[in-house]
């Protein structure tokens, strides 16, 4: 018998290749990570994808909206269909077809397209490895208990594909089309059915901090210093917040100096129980505290790992570690590591005299993975990145086993005349599993000053702090990543790379994101003639009946022809309300363009601004005044390669605006405008 | 009709996102009248000197502040 077995990727399919042919696994050709080998009789090749190598493309030409008639083709890269063509070749010589790709809708899709179109439909008789790491024992397993193919996972993987793809093409070219009759040039715009509804999200948001008004309120403090052994320590006033200015400075003067005692003294224990196994968007979140890493960058790495075989598939919602992974022949492998050793021997040691391991496990569970955890393999060298999430893994994953921690909540009443001020404290009395996820647990301890009650206090300073209610904090990656997981907005594999075109598009920017001028353009668009293409309710239902399709609950077709009658729906709109959007969509083009061509405040005149111009002449581009056409004839040269913007700095030395210049592979540098500078002159 | 603080289109002197910050700053003046005894010219100078404050927030207060004929308090 002659097996073929397709991978995900280059990196996956040599894991195969070794697991099922140990050091015998051979390259099939030069320059192709192709691999075969014996097996029991048996002949097995592995190839392997790049991943997707056919995408939904429009049936016949032209450009045009709506159009919902698509085709499965392959991807437009060289590279891609050269797999392509030796997997066809190679495909011949096999009487039987393995999908090994990862066990979720993107890897059942890939290798169903695979099979279906370069092994010439041998997606019929397939069948299919389930397993949740690239560890060897895992991968035998696999391919001897293969079972038949995942169905129901490839047609959710499916819709989900051609869905996007139906609003996807149409949105965009909707809107560009509309922009284009109106203006008669050409810009990339784009829109999708999750990115309205997150740049909704983010839009709500940024209106709500712009139209924050602060309320004034003051609390107040006082340093207190404790009989009989002159501790000093902080204290708040209890009634803070104080809703009136007279009312605080009037406070202030009275607790000047005074003498009080210590009225009450209370004291709490409470326990900390261990965290739970990271899912994906858990170990995101994490990552971003403790690292600052943007979620993307957190499952790239993860993945990374994954491929290596240090860690099991990384994108699971669940929080949760079946006995079967073998919690005990993990700890062993990990306490191999010397830097894990002493937290390894100490829990095997716990379990021992509790009478087994026993991990907390989180709510969320996923029909096909655990929680992330390590496999215990040793990672060898890993780049600095890797380690991190690494290690992050490895220590959550200790800290499932450890015992609760243990912290002593004490509250200080101190009675001073009228007044009453408190001192809250925090003790860890017990870090319990903090200690094996040491550096990234917060102990958040707060010392408080060793009294008892009736000892007496005096005010030494008390003062009164002006505050102001805040707006709500700016949405950053992790948090969006939160808001679009409770909102079903994309999946756990997508919801990253969504955010990641938001950028992308120049719709949002800053790690605190705001939306920028052309996302809020595009999304008043979005709003007024394609509203809900902005609201969660319909990307939800659409989810939520993707999700029904790998249960094997709903029909592909179904699910299908109604997302196409939801999008003719909307599409229909849009003939009656399609030179208004195009004009619209004109205005914030223009005036972005606007914006991004102007420097600075003219140095010369005052009132007119700098804008980049370029001689019809010569070709060349200079800045010019707006004033011009008034009577400035300010004027200055320019470099003429590189992106330029201003830096928002004017030159110390001649107080002229200064540019940033970017130029190739993402080079910034910063000129100052005047050719006359004295700074260039002392050079 | 163009906004007088942002020029973008608008049916009255303002757009409706800088008519809907002036709406606000007039129903919080009594907050701050009440907690800091403050005219209607102050509250609008620290206003528009508050980090915490919105952006629209800051941009009406000063145009509020300089538009001379508008600094009637509610």
């Amino acid at each position: 018998m002659h097996h073929l077995i397709v991978c995900e990727k280059p990196s996956a399919a040599r894991k195969v290749a070794f697991a099922l042919g140990g050091g015998k696994a051979g390259r099939v050709k030069q320059g192709l990570p192709f691999y075969r080998f014996s097996r029991a009789g048996d002949t097995i090749t592995v190839v392997s994808a790049l991943g997707h190598l056919y995408a939904p493309v429009q049936q016949g030409s032209g450009w045009s909206f709506p159009v919902f008639n698509l085709v499965w083709k392959p991807v437009k890269n060289r590279r891609a269909r050269a797999f392509i063509q030796e997997i066809s070749s190679l495909a011949k010589e096999a009487d039987s077809f393995i999908s090994a790709c990862d066990y979720d809708t993107e890897g059942s899709l890939i290798a169903f397209m695979v099979l279906r179109y370069a092994c010439h439909g041998s997606d019929r008789a397939a069948k299919r490895m389930k397993f949740s790491s690239l560890t060897k024992s895992e991968l035998i397993s696999a391919y001897e208990n293969a079972s038949k193919l995942d169905v129901p996972v490839i047609m959710a993987g499916m819709t989900r594909h051609e869905v996007d793809w139906i609003f996807g093409v149409n949105i965009s070219r909707a809107i560009m089309d509309a922009y284009s009759c109106n203006s008669g040039g050409f810009e990339v715009l784009s829109a999708g059915r999750v990115q309205g509804p997150t740049l909704s999200a983010l839009w709500r948001r940024e209106r709500t901090i712009n139209l924050h008004v602060p309320d004034p309120f003051w609390t107040i403090e006082a340093d207190l210093e404790f009989e009989p052994n002159g501790e000093v320590a902080r204290a708040s006033f209890c009634e803070n917040p104080v809703l009136s200015k007279r009312r605080a400075e009037e406070i202030v003067k009275r607790c000047a100096g005074i003498r009080g005692t210590v009225s009450r003294l209370k004291e709490k224990e409470i326990a900390i129980p261990p965290p739970c196994p990271f899912n994906l968007g858990d170990l995101q979140a994490e990552a971003f505290r403790v690292f600052r890493f943007p979620p993307l960058k957190t499952q790239k790495e993860a993945e990374r790992l994954y491929l290596e075989g240090l860690i099991s598939y990384p994108r699971t919602v669940s929080q949760q570690l079946p006995p079967s992974i073998g919690y005990r022949r993990i700890l062993e492998d990990l306490g191999e590591n010397r830097e894990y050793a002493k937290e390894v021997e100490d829990i095997l040691r716990m379990a021992e005299a509790k009478g087994g391991l026993r991990p907390r496990q989180g709510k969320n569970t996923d029909p096909a993975h655990p929680a992330i955890y390590p496999t215990g393999i040793s990672p060898g060298k890993l780049v600095q990145n890797a380690r991190k999430v690494y290690d992050l893994i490895v220590r959550r994953f200790l800290s499932v086993f450890g015992p609760a921690a243990r912290k002593t909540l004490v509250n200080i009443e101190v009675r001073a005349g009228d007044e009453c001020f408190k001192i809250d404290g925090e003790l860890l009395m017990d870090p319990g599993w903090m200690k094996y996820y040491k550096p990234y647990a917060r102990a958040g301890e707060r010392a408080v000053p060793e009294v008892k009650e009736g000892d007496g206090a005096t005010v030494l300073r008390v003062w009164k702090n002006d505050r102001f209610t805040q707006p709500p904090p700016r949405f950053n990656q992790s948090s969006l990543l939160r808001y679009m997981e409770r909102n079903s907005l994309g999946t756990k594999g997508t919801r990253a790379e969504i955010v990641s075109t938001l950028y992308k598009r120049g719709y949002i920017t800053g790690s605190n994101i705001s939306v920028t001028e052309l996302g809020r353009g595009v999304l008043m668009v979005l709003s007024r003639h394609f509203p809900e293409l902005t609201t969660v309710r319909m990307s939800r239902e659409l989810e939520k009946r993707m999700e029904a399709i790998e249960e094997g609950t709903e029909d592909y077709a179904e699910v299908l022809l109604n997302a196409a009658e939801k999008a003719k729906e909307v599409f229909e709109g849009m003939v009656y309300g399609f030179e208004e959007v195009g004009a619209e969509l004109n205005t914030v083009v223009q005036r972005l363009r606007k914006q991004k061509s102007t420097i600075g405040s003219c140095p010369h005149c005052r009132t007119g601004v700098l804008e980049v111009l370029r001689s019809r002449k010569t070709g060349k581009r200079f800045l010019g005044c707006s004033n011009y056409g008034a009577g400035c004839s300010f004027s200055a040269p320019l470099p003429q390669r590189g992106t330029i913007r201003t830096s928002g700095k004017v030159c110390s030395s001649c107080g002229f605006p200064i540019i940033a210049v970017t130029g190739g592979y993402s080079k910034t540098w910063t000129i100052c405008i005047n050719p006359e500078c004295p700074s260039k002159m002392r050079a | 009709m163009k906004c007088s603080i942002c020029e973008a289109e608008s049916k009255g002197e303002l757009c409706e996102e800088h008519a809907e910050a002036e709406a606000r700053i007039r129903d919080h003046y009594t907050t701050w009248h009440e907690r800091m005894d403050v005219t209607w010219e102050e509250y609008l100078r620290l206003l528009e000197a508050n980090e915490s404050s919105g952006k629209w927030i800051r941009e009406v207060a000063s145009y509020l502040i300089y538009s001379g004929a508008r600094t009637r308090s509610p």
